[in-house]
C-alpha cells in the first residue's frame, strides 16, 4: 500500500524562495515498490490520493498537489494541506494493443507518466528508447503535472509548450470509485477504453474538457498521470551571437528568419537552405540588459539536427552558460542604494548572459540541463503578440527607468500557440517578454515587485498591448479584471467546464488563495452537464 | 570574515579614545588583527568540492528548504572522526541508496582535519561529507 508521511510544517517555501507561506500539513506520499506490476502500483497510489482527499473532506480543509515547487507565484501553495507528489514517478510505455481504434498516434511515441516525474526523468527514460520530448522549459526540474498546469514553455517557435505534447490526462476528482477520469480530445483519441479501465478510470473524450484541463492551475483535481507524445531523438545546434537591436526586433516582429544567419555577428555560415536563405531556427531568444540601450542583443539561436553519436559533451559548457541568477547580495545592496542597480547590472550582464560564440550541440535534455537556486529570485513573463514586441519592450524599459530601477534582466522567447483554454501562449506564436532577477524588499525608496509589475500591466493595457501572464511566475495577480482582460470568454468557459466536472465541495477543496485572487475559484451552479459529455469523432455524439 | 567583524565590534568609541593614549590597547588591537588574519588564513585552508552525477535526479526532500545546491534534496551529512587500526590504511564510508546510485557527494577538507591526519600519522581521519542519493526510478 502506498504510504504518506504527515509533516506539520507550519510554513512552506517554493524553490525560488518567494515565501514563506503558512501551511498546516505537508503530505509526502510514496508508492509501494513491493507491488511488482507498475499498473497495479499506479492504481495503488491513486487509492492513497483518494484517501487523502477523503480525509481532507472530513476535516473541511483544502488540498493541493505540488511537485518541484518551481512556480514563483503562489499557485502551488495551499495553506491547509499540500500533497507532495514528486515520489510518484512511474513511467510506462504504450503498446499497439492499447491504442484506440481511431488513434493516429504511433505507440512507440507514447508514454504514460505519473504526476511527480520530473522533466529530466522523462527525458532520460525516453532517451533510452531513442525518443525525445518535443520541447521543455529552460531547465528540467519541474514535474510533468506542475509543468503542464502552469504552461511551462521554452522558446520552440514552431513546437509549443510542454502541455502541447500531452495526449491524455488522468484526473482524480474526488474520493469515490467514479471520481477517477481519463480524458482525451475526442478529435484525437489515443488510448482504448480497456486501457482506461486498467487504471480504474472512466473515459471522457471531449476537446473542450481536455483543453480546459490541460492548463488547469492545479484546480481540476489531482492530475495523477499524463499520456505524452514524444518524437525521435534529435540534436540542437546552439549558437550565441550578437545582433543589432533593430535587426533582432525585426526578426521578433516578423518571425521571418531568412536573413537571420547573415545578420548575426559573426555570421552563421552553415545554417542555409539550398537557395542561400537562412534556415528557420528551432529556438530564438533575446537577452536584454534594460540599462544599456546601445549595446547589441545577445541572441541564442538553435537549429534542429538529426541525432548522431559521438558529438562533444555540451554539458560542461551549458553548466557555465545557463542564464545565471544574479548574486543575492545585489538585492540587499539594491534595496539600500537603488541608483547602483544599473551600474551593478551593467557590470554583471556579461556574467548573466551566455558567452558569445560558445557554439555547442546536444540533445534537448542536455541543452536545457539542470539549474540550481542560490537565493531568492523573481521572474515574470508577459505573453504578447510578436507584432507588439518592440513596442512592449520599449514600454517595459520605460517603466523600469521611471518607476525603478529594479534588479532584473529582460529576455524574449517565442512559442507556438497552445490549445489549452487558459494557456497564456494563445497567439499563433506568442512572444514572452520576461524579466528575471533577484527578489528584493520594497521600501520607501524603492518600488515593490508587486507595484512594479502592476505598473507594467497598466502601461501595456493603456497602450493597447494585449498580454497574458505566465501562471507559474510573479505577476500583478490582484490587478482588477485581470483574467477577463487576458482571456475574455475563455475564462468563463473554463469555469463552466470545471464546475461541470467537479461538485461544489470538490471545487472548493481544489481551490487555493491564488485561484481566489484571480477570481477563478467561484462556483457556477446548474452548469450544463453535457459540456463534458464524452464525444465521438464523427458525429460529436455523447457516448457516456 | 566573522573574526573581522568581532574586531570592529570590540573597539567601541570610548575604547578608541583611550587607545589614542594607551600603547597597551594599541598592542591589543594589533594582536586581534593578527588573530583575525590567522583565522582567515585557516578559513581559506578549508574548502569543499561537489562531485555530481551528470545524469539522474536527486532523492527529493520537500522539507529541506536551505538555499543553494541542496534545496529540496534529501541530504545525508557525515561528520565523524574514524580511528584506524594498525593494519588499516584507508577509510570507506558506505552510503545506502535505495535507488542504487549516488547523485552527488560534497567532501569538505578542513585545516583541523589535515592537522589531525598529520599528527596521528594518518590513523585518525576526519570525514565531513554530504551525500545525496539518486531518486528511485520506480521501475
Amino acid at each position: 500500500m502506498a504510504s504518506t508521511k504527515i509533516n506539520r510544517i507550519g510554513s512552506w517555501n517554493n524553490f525560488h524562495f518567494n515565501g514563506p507561506f503558512p501551511t498546516k500539513i505537508l503530505f509526502d506520499t510514496d508508492t509501494d515498490r513491493n507491488i511488482v506490476s507498475l499498473t497495479d502500483r499506479y492504481n495503488d497510489s491513486a487509492k492513497e490520493i483518494q484517501r487523502l482527499i477523503q480525509d481532507s473532506l472530513v476535516n473541511n480543509e483544502r488540498l493541493r498537489a505540488f511537485g518541484s515547487a518551481w512556480s514563483l507565484s503562489n499557485i502551488a501553495h495551499q495553506k491547509d494541506r499540500m500533497l507532495f507528489n514528486a515520489r510518484l514517478n512511474i513511467k510506462l510505455p504504450v503498446s499497439n494493443e492499447q491504442l484506440h481504434a481511431a488513434s493516429k498516434f504511433k505507440p512507440e511515441d507514447l508514454f504514460f507518466i505519473q504526476c511527480g516525474t520530473t522533466i529530466k526523468e522523462i527525458t532520460e527514460f525516453i532517451f533510452r528508447k531513442n525518443k525525445s520530448l518535443k520541447a521543455t522549459g529552460a531547465s528540467n526540474g519541474q514535474t510533468i503535472a506542475g509543468a503542464i498546469s502552469t504552461g511551462v514553455h521554452g522558446s520552440a517557435i514552431d513546437v509549443g509548450s510542454i502541455q502541447d505534447c500531452v495526449a491524455g490526462i488522468n484526473l482524480i476528482t474526488g474520493p469515490g470509485p467514479n471520481d477517477i477520469v481519463y480524458i482525451e480530445r475526442h478529435t484525437q483519441p489515443a488510448m482504448n477504453d480497456d486501457y482506461a479501465k486498467g487504471i480504474n478510470s472512466r473515459v471522457i473524450r471531449n476537446d473542450d474538457l481536455f483543453n480546459a484541463a490541460l492548463v488547469s492551475l492545479g484546480s481540476f483535481g489531482v492530475i495523477h498521470g499524463v499520456l505524452i507524445e514524444a518524437e525521435d531523438r534529435y540534436l540542437l545546434k546552439r549558437y550565441v551571437k550578437k545582433i543589432s537591436r533593430d535587426d533582432a526586433l525585426e526578426f521578433a516582429r516578423s518571425l521571418d528568419f531568412k536573413n537571420l544567419t547573415a545578420k548575426t555577428e559573426p555570421v552563421i555560415p552553415n545554417e542555409l537552405e539550398a537557395d542561400g536563405s537562412g534556415k528557420r531556427p528551432f529556438h530564438y531568444k533575446l537577452y536584454i540588459n534594460p540599462y544599456n540601450e546601445k549595446e547589441k542583443f545577445v541572441t541564442e539561436i538553435m537549429y534542429k539536427k538529426d541525432y548522431r553519436n559521438g558529438y562533444p559533451d555540451p554539458v560542461p559548457s551549458i553548466k557555465k552558460s545557463i542564464f545565471k541568477d544574479l548574486p543575492s547580495w545585489v538585492a540587499i545592496f539594491a534595496a539600500k542604494y537603488k541608483r547602483s542597480i544599473p551600474l551593478i547590472l551593467n557590470a554583471l550582464a556579461a556574467q548573466a548572459f551566455p558567452d558569445i560564440d560558445d557554439d555547442i550541440e546536444g540533445t534537448l535534455g542536455e541543452i536545457f540541463w539542470d539549474t540550481t537556486q542560490p537565493g531568492a529570485a523573481f521572474g515574470s513573463g508577459f505573453g504578447i503578440d510578436p507584432k507588439d514586441s518592440a513596442k512592449a519592450l520599449g514600454l517595459m524599459i520605460n517603466v523600469i527607468k521611471t518607476k525603478g530601477p529594479v534588479p532584473g534582466i529582460l529576455s524574449m522567447r517565442f512559442v507556438k500557440a497552445s490549445l489549452g483554454t487558459l494557456a497564456f501562449t494563445r497567439f499563433p506564436v506568442t512572444c514572452i517578454l520576461e524579466i528575471d532577477g533577484v527578489l528584493w524588499e520594497g521600501n520607501q525608496n524603492m518600488i515593490s515587485l508587486e507595484d512594479f509589475l502592476t505598473n507594467v500591466a497598466e502601461t501595456f493595457k493603456s497602450n493597447n498591448i494585449k498580454f497574458r501572464l505566465h501562471w507559474g511566475k510573479n505577476g500583478p495577480w490582484a490587478f482588477p479584471g485581470l483574467v477577463e482582460y487576458m482571456y475574455g470568454d475563455a475564462a468563463a468557459q473554463w469555469k463552466n467546464i470545471r464546475c461541470a466536472l467537479l461538485s461544489k465541495q470538490m471545487a472548493d477543496l481544489f481551490s487555493n488563495d491564488f485561484l481566489d485572487t484571480v477570481k477563478l475559484s467561484d462556483y457556477r451552479e446548474g452548469v450544463e452537464p453535457g459540456l463534458i459529455a464524452s464525444l465521438t469523432i464523427d458525429a460529436g455524439i455523447g457516448t457516456g | 570574515m566573522d573574526q573581522n567583524l568581532i574586531v570592529v565590534n570590540l573597539i567601541t568609541p570610548e575604547m578608541k579614545y583611550t587607545c589614542v593614549q594607551n600603547r597597551t590597547c594599541r598592542q591589543k588591537s594589533v594582536n586581534l588583527i593578527i588573530l583575525a588574519a590567522v583565522a582567515l588564513l585557516f578559513q581559506a585552508c578549508s574548502y569543499s568540492i561537489i562531485i555530481s552525477n551528470k545524469r539522474g535526479t536527486a532523492e527529493p526532500d520537500p522539507a529541506n528548504i536551505q538555499k543553494g545546491f541542496y534545496i529540496n534534496k534529501q541530504v545525508t551529512q557525515v561528520d565523524t572522526v574514524v580511528k584506524l587500526g594498525v593494519v588499516e590504511d584507508g577509510v570507506m564510508y558506505l552510503q545506502d541508496c535505495a535507488s542504487g546510485g549516488l547523485h552527488s557527494v560534497e567532501y569538505k577538507i578542513t585545516f583541523g582535519a589535515m592537522l589531525r591526519n598529520t599528527f596521528t600519522f594518518g590513523k585518525r581521519k576526519s570525514i565531513k561529507a554530504k551525500c545525496v542519493c539518486l531518486k528511485d526510478s520506480n521501475q
